[in-house]
């Protein structure tokens, strides 16, 4: 399976993952380089 | 950033969330009688377009239905052209001579902020900050038209000194700039620049009451004073995050005890970590004062999380802008709406290679049509998650600060307050890629850990390209989620 085509998969896995569980997430974004 | 460096737990503590634990172990006032009231303000409509918002009234709307939905006994409404100095002054003074001491006012503004000099007579202050009504003008008979720091403080004093108990969400800023200095063009902001001429506003007197004093009044604010509020979309629509991360907290999301109040530190505990999930960490709510006990703000209808009315479908898909490239690229895309307006994109995909978030700044670069499509469905599912995020968050932070981290800099996470003992820890580089860390297969004795029982305390060092955005993500969960094979590839 090619990145792009993992990335694709990503949410619907996720979406069928976590349907129904009981669950508590936590999104850290970490920005690097030297960029804007 | 590819390598787990360190995998401990350690002791320390976030303050919000040594707050709310110290908060569970006290006991919560009795309210049995105690009645909500609610006055929204909501301003997109300015004099003149230059200075129109999109999202206030939307944010004022949903303050007023969450509400209503905890069981207000009356919610005032003023939007726009209704939202006159005078209006809200008569109804401000009309809900504080109902409300008896015990009870509760909620009181919320969502529009432009604005910052003043000081003038001479006032010593003891460099400068005043304002709420700006729709006519406001900065001369003249338009200079009514905004509701000074100290005459707000004065309303809250009064209520105070009642026994009234008042929260104050100003959903607004008044001066500064972002986090991380990062933002489109077209993104709108809550504040005004303006320079009074004429001033038809008699100031009121000096106080010598401090915000501290106040027993009773809990100021919340979306950002500390030298930062901004950015409009963005959230459920389609124009959104200030905190007026959204409130109504959901009065809907029942920040009853973390489930006793149907939501107190002090169970709000900081809700609407810090679910506002930084929908602005990539780009504000930061402040609750002021923050006392050392435990002070329940509202009491719950029941039923009124249940509520809550799931968004459509289309709304959570993400909105790409394609800037001088080809949309054929991302055009078969699940998830994925392309848009001509900048102004609603979420992701913008310059001809450069580069790929900039709305709010977050450069995410990816060196982005061709070949990789469009990994970084794109990458965000796409971010979109997603972020939102389940900001329903059900826990809070997460980099120790370092929220900045730009440069190539050989640690960066260290800390996630605290889990309730849940599963874990599941994958970190998305900017690429579309998928780093799985945990569950860890060849950590066989991590298995049956209980991953709330203590802080999780991370390090990891920037090490290689590709650089932009990469997002931590971590899942805890009442039930295992290893044996539905997540995802397709843990390396």
């Amino acid at each position: 399976m090619t990145t792009p085509e993992r990335a694709q998969a990503l949410r619907p896995l996720l979406e069928e993952t976590l349907k129904g569980n009981d669950v508590q997430i936590g999104v850290i974004d970490i920005y690097t380089g030297a960029g804007t | 950033m590819r390598k787990r460096r360190l995998a401990k737990q350690s002791r320390h503590w976030s303050i919000p969330c040594a707050l709310v634990a110290s908060a569970l172990l006290l006991p919560a006032t009795p309210a049995l009688s105690a009645e909500l009231y609610g006055l929204t303000v909501g301003i997109d409509d300015y004099e003149g377009t230059v200075n129109d918002l999109d999202g206030a009234v939307n944010d004022a709307k949903d303050v007023a239905q969450a509400l209503d939905r905890a069981g207000a006994r009356e919610v005032v409404r003023l939007f726009n052209d209704d939202a006159s100095e005078a209006a809200i002054t008569v109804a401000w003074d009309k809900l504080l001579a109902k409300a008896k001491p015990g009870d509760t006012i909620v009181f919320s503004y969502a529009g432009h902020g604005g910052q003043e000099p000081a003038p001479p007579t006032r010593h003891d202050k460099k400068a005043i900050e304002s709420f700006l009504l729709g006519h406001f003008e900065p001369s003249g008979p338009g200079t009514r038209e905004r509701i000074l720091d100290d005459e707000m403080f004065a309303w809250l004093e009064e209520a105070d000194r009642r026994g009234v108990k008042v929260v104050f969400v100003a959903d607004s800023c008044h001066s500064g700039g972002m986090e991380r200095s990062a933002s489109a063009a077209g993104v709108k902001f809550r504040r005004m620049d303006y320079r009074v001429i004429a001033d038809q506003l008699k100031l009121p007197p000096p106080t010598d009451t401090e915000v501290d004093d106040l027993q009773n009044v809990t100021f919340v604010a979306a950002v500390p004073a030298d930062k901004l509020v950015p409009e963005v979309s959230i459920e389609g629509q124009k959104r200030g995050a905190l007026s959204w991360a409130f109504s959901r907290a009065l809907e029942g999301r920040a009853d973390k005890d489930g006793d149907g109040k939501v107190s002090e530190f169970e709000l900081l505990g809700y609407i810090v970590p679910a506002v930084h999930a929908l602005v990539e960490s780009q504000q930061t709510p402040q609750v002021l004062p923050l006392r050392a006990r435990s002070v329940p703000l509202v009491t719950l209808r029941e039923g009124g999380a249940k509520a809550e009315v799931p968004p459509d479908a289309e709304s959570l898909k993400l909105k790409l802008a394609v800037e001088g490239g080809n949309t054929s690229a991302v055009s078969d895309l699940p998830f994925v709406t392309v848009v001509t307006d900048k102004s609603q994109a979420d992701l913008i995909w310059s001809a450069d290679g580069k790929v900039e978030h709305v709010v977050g700044g450069v995410v990816a670069e060196n982005v061709d049509a070949r990789s469009i499509k990994g970084v794109v469905s990458k965000w796409a599912a971010l979109k997603w998650l972020n939102h389940q995020a900001a329903l059900a968050p826990i809070p997460a932070k980099l120790l370092g600060g929220n900045q730009r981290y440069a190539v050989g800099d640690l960066v260290e996470v800390e996630i605290a307050g889990a309730k849940y003992p599963h874990l599941t820890l994958f970190n998305l580089p900017p690429d579309g890629r998928v780093e799985f860390y945990v569950p860890d297969p060849d950590k066989p004795n991590e298995a049956s850990k209980d991953w709330s029982s203590a802080p999780i305390h991370e390090t990891f060092k920037v090490d290689k390209p590709p650089y932009g955005a990469e997002h931590m993500v971590a899942i805890f969960s009442k039930n295992d989620l290893s044996p539905t094979c997540m995802l397709p590839s843990r390396r």
